[in-house]
């Protein structure tokens, strides 16, 4: 098994959820202290440190096939961000505190109560509805009524989509994921494409996301960028040269 | 410690500060965004308060220049899709859906309906997996039911706005509530069902008062006054323009202040109240040159003239029909329209206002139809 993971623990990676690997390096792993759990969560998932530092942290993880993700159990811990916290808080920070701290058992309440969501599940949606609140809290006039409704609709959604997944066998075989067989030799490779890919010019960005990622076709692209079919093949076929040429770290002509 | 209430609010400040930072470099990218679109970005760039504050300079652009509009929210867009994973999941696809959301507004602004829904899709499936963001898809569904309107689109449109409606009566957001009522109403009317019409407006402007959303208001109270003067109740319809006009003018909308003032001037002209319409929509002609918009200004002046000949004022018709001319002429206007304005010049010591209304209703369809011939109006006229 590469570095010792389960794969399921690898998919959590990929999905590169900093509130479920915090929580599963606080809770699961031995030797991670719950106050570093968060910045090193992030430094994992960070951008910018997707890097060696990446592999050396994953290769020195004293993981077994009993920590994985899907059996985490969720204690009253509460995810953390790893940014860069100034030391005085402001009033709008203290004014969400309190928002998050008058209605956060609330919510997890009625998800888990009403919609008998497991708890780990609860805090998740919660957590993530309150980083939806934070993008829109400036046009929010009742909050509690906005939270409680947010609640309501993603307890719903969590359950429609619950039917639709077949849950893992508890005992079953917890083999490796092919898709992560050479991941360490892979990992490498897919940072130097990131690397490339972000060093382009956003116009590239989005004509090669639109071609390559999303599948779409140099018509559809030509009218979602309003140019002509032509500009459109000439732009994807020359940002692909020039991704190429970042990728391989040759200078440009 | 860290962890808990304290890291949102935190995280609460963190966002603030992003958007401080971002403010100036937009400032410098709205003198020309296009160029920004083909230089690599720079890493510092790559916030989630930039993006925010990018879609918001493409949402404000909208008006003054949907092309701009569009530059800055492909920019956003951009940034938005390649965000640093050290953010949370949900903030990424939350911005990104929102800049392909602002793309979207750029299209539709610019009558580019297909691209405005293909974006909308893109925007959809940015955060269709996340439970979390029922709200944020809610607000698509908005768009996607104003684009469908203006594609008259119809029926799709209300199934859409009613959906979304649903969404926002969870929230018991009255802001968004009173959104999808306009909207709704605004089909409707269009589908010509004006009762309907007049009951969803009417819906809209207690909810968008709770909320404190007074643009709201003003344009249910002036889409209101139109549905009430196509229902033939041209009291009401005076009443409710005038209460749009107020708003708009509180707001210092100087641009729906006039189109307001217009449409009060022709609620009169139809109502045969000729004097008072005649000094409204003097009124309105001369703010609108003022704010130099010579075409609104001519369509105006068309009404005018109507309003004019039903009084007789045949040679102040005739007068005003040749500064209108003049003034298409040097905004470069389009030909036809000058050659259905010139018809009404040289006819106005014979015409009767029923000819001003038909080149009025020629010059408003030519809007829509750039190449649509003027067909002089039969002997019936």
């Amino acid at each position: 098994m590469p570095l010792g993971i389960s794969w399921r623990c690898w998919e959590c990676f990929a999905e590169r959820d900093w509130t479920i690997v915090s929580r599963v390096l606080t809770e699961d792993w031995e030797g991670v202290a719950s106050a570093n759990a968060p910045e090193l969560a992030s430094t994992i998932l960070g951008f910018h440190a997707l890097s060696d530092r990446w592999i050396q942290i994953t290769h020195s993880f004293p993981v077994d096939r009993s920590t994985i993700l899907a059996r985490y159990t969720v204690s009253r811990n509460r995810p953390a961000m790893s940014v860069h916290f100034p030391s005085e808080p402001g009033h709008a920070e203290q004014e969400f505190a309190a928002t998050y701290e008058e209605h956060y058992d609330l919510l997890v309440g009625i998800a888990v109560e009403r919609f008998g969501i497991s708890h780990a599940d609860a805090e998740t949606l919660v957590h993530e509805i309150f980083f939806d609140f934070l993008v829109h809290v400036d046009r929010i006039r009742d909050r509690r009524a906005w939270l409680i409704g947010a609640v309501y609709n993603a307890s719903k959604d969590h359950l429609r989509r619950a039917q639709r997944v077949e849950p893992l066998p508890e005992h079953g075989p917890d083999t490796v994921d092919p898709r992560y067989a050479r991941v360490a030799e892979q990992w490498p490779a897919e940072l130097a494409a990131r690397e490339a890919f972000a060093r382009i010019t956003p116009r590239c960005q989005l004509a090669l996301r639109l071609r390559y990622i999303e599948g779409h076709t140099i018509p559809s692209i030509a009218k979602i960028l309003d140019t002509t079919k032509q500009y459109a093949a000439k732009l994807v076929s020359r940002c692909l040269e020039l991704a190429h040429r970042r990728y391989g770290g040759r200078k440009e002509s | 410690m860290i962890g808990g209430a304290r890291t949102f609010g935190h995280f609460a400040r963190q966002l603030e500060a992003e958007r401080i930072e971002a403010a100036p470099i937009v400032i410098t990218i709205l003198a020309d965004p296009e160029r920004y679109l083909d230089e690599p970005l720079a890493p510092a760039w790559r916030t989630i308060g930039m993006v925010n504050s990018l879609s918001d300079a493409a949402r404000t652009q909208l008006v003054r220049s949907p092309r701009r509009s569009l530059y800055l929210a492909q920019l956003a867009a951009a940034i938005a899709d390649g965000l640093p994973e050290a953010y949370p999941r949900v903030l990424r696809l939350q911005s990104a859906a929102d800049a392909w959301k602002a793309i979207s507004n750029a299209h539709r602004f610019a009558s580019r309906y297909d691209a405005a829904l293909s974006a909308l899709d893109i925007a959809d499936v940015r955060i269709a997996n996340e439970p979390a963001l029922a709200y944020d898809r809610a607000i698509l569904a908005v768009a996607r039911a104003i684009t469908l309107s203006e594609m008259n689109r119809l029926g799709e449109a209300l199934q859409v706005a009613d959906g979304a409606r649903e969404i926002f009566a969870e929230y018991q957001d009255a802001r968004q509530i009173a959104q999808c009522d306009l909207v709704t109403g605004m089909t409707l009317h269009t589908l010509g069902r004006v009762v309907e019409a007049r009951q969803a407006y009417m819906r809209v402007i207690p909810s968008a008062r709770a909320a404190g959303d007074l643009h709201t208001v003003a344009a249910a109270y002036n889409n209101l006054g139109r549905a009430a003067a196509d229902a033939g109740d041209l009291n009401a319809s005076v009443d409710a323009l005038q209460q749009a006009r107020a708003i708009f003018r509180e707001l210092d909308m100087p641009t729906e202040t006039s189109r307001a003032t217009w449409s009060i001037g022709v609620a009169e002209l139809t109502a045969s109240r000729f004097g008072s319409a005649i000094s409204i929509l003097t009124e309105a002609r001369r703010q609108f040159l003022k704010l130099g918009m010579p075409e609104e200004a001519g369509l105006t002046g068309v009404d005018l003239i109507e309003a004019l000949l039903a009084t007789n004022a045949r040679a102040a018709a005739r007068d005003l029909a040749g500064t209108i001319v003049d003034e298409f002429r040097r905004a470069g206007l389009n030909e036809r329209a000058l050659q259905a304005l010139s018809y009404l010049r040289e006819t106005a010591d014979v015409a009767t206002p029923a000819v001003a209304h038909h080149v009025g209703a020629y010059l408003r369809r030519l809007k829509e139809e750039p190449a649509l011939f003027f067909i002089e109006p039969g002997p019936q006229r």
